[in-house]
């Protein structure tokens, strides 16, 4: 490949970064990537009004604008992979430049939060937040607070009742019955993951369970934003995934910017700051400024680089397709077309921010994921995937299921299918999207136990601690 | 065991020989079923083959069963007929059609539609492709007493298929194919007096399609991808799909255990390359979770438009013939009611129809490609140039 040497913006920089075909230095790189971010930051009224710092206006007196600098308060996700990691440290320079040009002052302040599966996770990501704090950010230390989550607060501190919802297999009905006190003390995360029949529906129920924690924080701690870290392509793949996923009509209420997070009383709005820029850049740029120190089980690729890395850990070893999920299937297509169809990305990201949300009356909300629920999907799913039989025939058929209802196959069946039966008084119908209604029929024994909405649950608070 | 997966591996079949034989069955020792091979959905018979849908383990009786239900279901909840009504299934010799052809045959002397079915067969003229595969539909009349009406290109268009791809290449034949099968069925149809149309496009096509829509930003196709029932305001002819649900595996093996006698070659001229990567992708997902088709078609009817913001008057139709002979074709904002092409007089939204359009720049090559035989300056190379200039 032939290199230019010389950086195409500045015209004088020694080129280090490829990236839309376009020859970088480092300098130019680093303000291309954070003025993308920063752009997201301004793109409407509401988010100007928490980032920037204020000072008395027509709209605001000195005290007010004092106020609310001080109650501007933002969420950052942080998984220590490459786009959070970048995020924050974006957001750190800004906090930096505020300061030196408002003498002093800053706009808003960052509280970090860290999701663990379990104790040895939250010791490794509290070590490495301790890093971050005194060696890239002691200058700002004040502005940001690091708080600490186990997954497990999903069943610790939902505040009430947990329901089993059962999927039944004839009629794709969706019921739930209210737990008894033992299983609600003792059911934890890793009791619904084994559950889960492959890495997929672990990955989405994961998904689901910590954005559901990640929020609910954001609620309870009065933030106004939630910044999240998904580069283009991340939300490329989490745009293809909920269309595999049977979930399309979800996709514009995650990307929505123009309202307030309803589920959560209008209180926060969701961002992705990062949006326009593609993870292969996120990667390149923690490489230029020397932040790929501090990840936790990731190795930015150095693809954009023109000196390359020689990190032999770079050098996965592919995995065959059959163990993939969904959305590492989504995103290795776009890894492998990224080359010769190089827009693909946007245009997909592009299309999925011209989305909206189906009209429906009164829709329902699921009972897991909380969506909106614009069709009934066991009626749908019953029109199309009959599971009537033929009848019997013949003498000899007759003779084998006689034998097939005496053996050990059809108290699993029972057991598996007739909900209605089993199950007579305490099970209430209950409303499941498609995709959830899909993932709980892969579910062992095709139920899942999953807290109950309630205004408890919303209220209780989250027994996170603080760095 | 073994009997199974062996019948199973052995699913695509080549039909192309002119004379037809069906395949046997194996025979059954039933004396040695054990509880565990038997059927999931009627516990009486031995399992044959695992439903590429659900994977669920079923006999032959019940996979019969439940795929012509799923589409008998499809075709009453979406109320697709009407008492008394013409249909025509554009027959291509193919699996899909040739299914549709037979279930369609079935389910109405089954549940009594009371629908009038008709064979309609394009001829596009691609030699060897529908030469065979229009035997086939010849035999399929004879085997399913529907009456067979033919039209071809040449007496549509005055240009076969084969003529069209010399003109304006291999990789733009679908689009030019796509535009001219469209009209042909439509004015076939019409030419009998026929308004309904059906066809053969399976789940797999809707949920490839919708990917596609979504992989290319295509904004206006994106709503409408998944519509079980397609017509233009105004428009004589309506389109539908009944294998809107059906997986193509499933349609396969229909076509396999019943002994379906169809032409197994897929058309030769193959899909573009980026729509090949999303069938991979498609082959990919459908192995991780058999139901994404569905799962994605689910999602493909779910898929709206935020209400637009008024600051684009969106212009009418474009359409445009790009530098490499590919066709761009824009929607129309509005389908306006009984306007008729100016040169062919069929249903258009405008002055002159997509077909025209393209017949147009064919005409136009056609003369240039005359003049120029006898220069020697590369003709392929020279054809490209002259369809860059093209444009409308
Ligand atoms: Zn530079
Ligand atoms: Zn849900
Ligand atoms: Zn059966
Ligand atoms: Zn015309």
């Amino acid at each position: 490949m032939v290199v230019q040497d010389v950086c195409k913006r500045c015209r004088q920089g020694q080129v280090s970064v490829l990236s839309r075909k376009e020859p970088f230095c480092n300098d130019c790189f680093s303000k291309f990537v954070s003025a993308k971010q920063r752009k997201q930051m301004m793109c409407e009224p509401y988010c100007q009004d928490v980032f920037k710092v204020l000072y008395q206006d027509k709209v605001r007196s000195e005290a007010e604008s004092v106020e609310q600098n001080a109650h501007s308060k933002v969420l950052v996700p942080l998984s220590f992979g490459s786009s959070s990691v970048v995020l924050l440290d974006i957001l750190n320079d800004t906090l930096t430049e505020q300061k030196e040009t408002q003498r002093g002052k800053t706009g808003f302040h960052i509280d970090v939060l860290v999701c663990g599966r379990d104790q040895d996770d939250i010791v490794r990501y509290r070590e490495m937040a301790d890093r971050l704090l005194s060696e890239r950010y002691a200058s700002n230390r004040e502005k940001i607070k690091f708080h600490f989550l186990s997954v497990e607060s999903f069943y610790k501190d939902c505040g009430g009742e947990l329901d089993t919802i059962l999927v039944d297999s004839a009629d794709f009905s969706s019921r739930s019955i209210v737990e008894n006190g033992e299983l609600n003390r003792e059911f934890g995360v890793e009791d619904l993951l084994k559950q889960c029949p492959d890495r997929s529906s672990r990955q989405d129920l994961l998904t689901i369970l910590s954005s559901r924690l990640i929020k609910k924080f954001a609620y309870q701690n009065k933030h106004k934003i939630i910044l999240w870290g998904h580069s283009m392509t991340k939300l490329a793949d989490e745009t293809i995934s909920l269309v595999v996923k049977g979930r399309g009509s979800q996709i514009a209420s995650m990307l929505s910017i123009d309202e307030c997070d309803p589920l959560f009383d209008n209180s926060f709005k969701n961002l992705y700051p990062l949006q326009d820029v593609l993870l292969s850049e996120i990667d390149a740029y923690c490489y230029i400024k020397h932040l790929d120190p501090f990840m936790i089980d990731y190795i930015p690729q150095d693809t954009l680089l023109v000196e390359k890395q020689r990190n032999p850990e770079l050098v996965s070893a592919p995995r065959s397709v059959k163990n993939l999920t969904l959305n590492e299937i989504a995103r290795k297509y776009f890894d492998d077309v990224e080359a010769d169809y190089s827009n693909v990305i946007s245009t997909v990201v592009r299309t999925a921010l011209k989305l909206g949300e189906p009209e429906t009356p009164k829709p329902e909300r699921c009972s897991i994921c909380r969506a909106n629920v614009h069709m009934d999907p066991s009626e749908y799913l019953q029109t199309i995937t009959v599971s009537e039989n033929h009848p019997i025939e013949t003498t000899e058929e007759s003779a084998l299921y006689d034998k097939w209802n005496e053996s050990q196959f059809s108290n699993q069946k029972i057991e598996n299918t007739t909900l209605r039966d089993s199950i007579p008084q305490k099970a209430v119908s209950t409303s499941l999207c498609y995709g959830c209604l899909i993932n709980v029929n892969r579910m062992k024994g095709r139920k899942l136990t999953w807290p109950q909405h309630s205004k408890s649950e919303l209220e209780t608070i989250l027994d996170a601690f603080e760095l | 065991m073994g009997q199974i997966s062996k019948r199973r591996s052995s699913v695509s079949f080549d039909y192309s020989a002119m004379s037809f034989t069906p395949p046997s069955d194996p025979v059954n020792r039933k004396s040695e079923i054990k509880v565990s091979q038997l059927c999931e959905l009627c516990h009486c018979r031995k399992a044959l083959l695992r439903r590429p849908k659900n994977l669920q383990k079923v006999c032959k009786l019940c996979f019969f069963h439940v795929f012509e239900t799923e589409i008998h279901n499809t075709i009453v909840s979406n109320k697709l007929f009407h008492r008394g009504e013409k249909v025509a299934v554009g027959a291509s010799g193919g699996k899909d059609s040739t299914v549709l052809a037979y279930i369609l045959k079935l389910l109405n002397e089954r549940h009594d539609y009371g629908i009038e079915i008709i064979l309609l067969s394009i001829d596009e003229g691609i030699i060897g492709y529908r030469d065979d595969s229009l035997a086939t539909v010849k035999r399929n009349q004879v085997q399913y007493n529907l009456p067979l009406e033919i039209v071809s290109y040449r007496d549509l268009y005055n240009w076969t298929m084969d003529e069209i791809v010399a003109c304006a290449g291999v990789r733009n034949s679908c689009t030019y194919c796509g535009v001219f099968r469209r009209q042909a069925l439509d004015r076939g149809a019409a030419k009998l007096g026929i308004a309904h149309v059906v066809t053969g496009h399976n789940a797999d096509d809707m949920a490839e399609t919708v990917l596609m829509n979504i992989f290319r930003g295509d904004v206006a196709r994106l709503e409408k991808s998944t519509a079980i029932i397609t017509q233009s305001t105004g428009s004589p002819i309506k389109r539908s799909k009944p294998f809107k649900y059906s997986y193509q595996k499933e349609i396969v093996l229909y076509a396999h255990y019943k002994k379906l006698d169809y032409f197994s070659t897929e058309c030769s001229y193959a899909p573009e390359a980026f729509r090949g990567t999303a069938r991979e992708l498609m082959k990919n997902l459908e192995m991780q979770r058999p139901s994404c088709i569905l799962d994605i078609i689910h999602s493909g009817e779910n898929l709206v438009l935020k209400p637009k913001r008024q600051k684009k008057i969106s212009p009418s139709e474009v359409m445009e013939v790009r530098s490499d002979g590919a066709v761009s074709l824009g929607r129309p904002s509005k389908f306006v009611d009984g306007n008729t092409c100016e040169r062919c007089g069929y249903l258009s939204s405008n002055k002159i129809c997509k077909a025209c359009i393209l017949l147009e720049g064919l005409e136009r090559n056609r003369a240039k490609m005359t003049l120029d035989t006898d220069t020697s300056t590369g003709g392929a190379a020279r054809l490209t140039r002259e369809l860059e200039r093209l444009t409308f």
